[in-house]
């Protein structure tokens, strides 16, 4: 099999599903789509959400401090860890939507740390609580995008020492 | 093109509140009007049976069963929602997982962040443009990119190819 290309040079069979959605779903005729698209409206109601972004934020950066708060009691290790990544994943995955881009860039580096790492659970426990120190401070301090002269230092220090840290388990191989 | 997606149940599977209440925003935008959630696999396996719903959006990264588990378990011949349209979001960037979506059978990839725009796209082809499936010793799922190409140069063109290894087969 190619690297990724399911059933690129095996035999396959082709199966034709039982049913479609197409003929479930009618086509919106002129007049309704002069009415109505469905892209704007969809834009429209995120902008009537969006006054609750903030609130989602500090919330999802106390959720990243709760289970932070778990790795200080009782030790990092993979268990205790998990949690924490997937506190920074949801950050990482919605911080742009929230308006909070440069806290999307400090949980993507933890992230990329924890994917990357050799064994995440051996990383030094005071060097991976900065990123969490770091978003927490972003979200409290409003530092959302490039107009935070600190909240731009605080990830380009992140950046220097996920670097650091991944080269140095690299040299290990 | 517009379509009118009230007859349509959706199935939202994902950890975060917050990610639910933004897709489903989105999708009441577009017209969508049964959408039933999930907070994990585990629970979204238990909500296929309770909903039998038409198109399912899930997290790939998810506390007890994540997304990648939950297609794993669907993606089976025998599974009664073995063909259903899958579109997996996710916060991963990287290559090696687009190609692992790949492998495990999703229609469509969503990274995030989402926008209205693009979670439109993606529901619109797999209304639209409804793929064959594939089954193999190792996958089974919609076909490739490469083996739709495949397909339509059979079909174009004249008698096809007798030495290309396939068989068709009605959905079972």
């Amino acid at each position: 099999m190619a690297a990724d290309t399911p059933g690129d040079d095996e035999d396959y069979e082709v199966i034709k599903p039982p049913q479609t959605l197409r003929s479930k779903v009618r086509e919106l005729g002129p007049r309704e789509t002069a009415k109505f698209n469905p892209i704007e409206a969809a834009e429209a109601a995120m902008q009537r959400l969006s006054g609750n972004f903030d609130g989602w934020m500090r919330k999802e950066a106390d959720e990243l401090g709760s289970a932070w708060q778990a790795v200080e009691e009782n030790g990092l290790t993979a268990e205790t860890l998990d949690p924490v990544y997937q506190a920074a994943h949801n950050i990482k995955g919605q911080a742009v939507t929230l308006g909070y881009p440069l806290v999307g860039q400090a949980a993507a580096l933890f992230c990329h740390l924890v994917d990357c790492a050799q064994d995440a659970a051996q990383l030094p426990t005071e060097i991976v609580g900065r990123y969490v120190a770091a978003i927490r401070a972003m979200v409290a301090e409003g530092a959302r995008d490039e107009t935070s002269p600190a909240g731009q230092q605080l990830v380009q220090g992140l950046a220097e020492i996920t670097d650091t840290l991944l080269k140095a388990q690299s040299k290990k191989k | 093109m517009s379509l009118d997606l009230a007859s349509l149940t959706f199935l939202l599977v994902e950890d975060s509140a917050y990610m639910r209440t933004i897709i489903r925003t989105m999708l009441q935008g577009f017209g969508a009007r049964r959408i039933v959630e999930a907070e994990d696999g585990a629970s979204g396996l238990e909500a296929m049976d309770r909903a039998n719903p038409d198109i399912l959006i899930l997290d790939w990264v998810m506390p007890i069963l994540d997304g990648a588990d939950m297609v794993r378990m669907i993606r089976s011949p025998n599974n009664p929602f073995a063909y259903i349209p899958i579109i997996m979001v996710t916060a991963h960037t990287e290559r090696s997982r687009i190609v692992e979506a790949r492998r495990l059978g999703v229609h469509e990839l969503l990274s995030k962040p989402i926008s209205a725009k693009a979670l439109y796209q993606r529901v619109s082809s797999v209304i639209l443009q409804p793929r064959d499936f594939i089954k193999t010793g190792t996958y089974f799922g919609p076909a490739p990119r490469e083996i739709r190409n495949r397909q339509k140069i059979w079909q174009g063109g004249p008698g096809g190819n007798p030495d290309e290894k396939k068989s068709e087969a009605p959905a079972g």
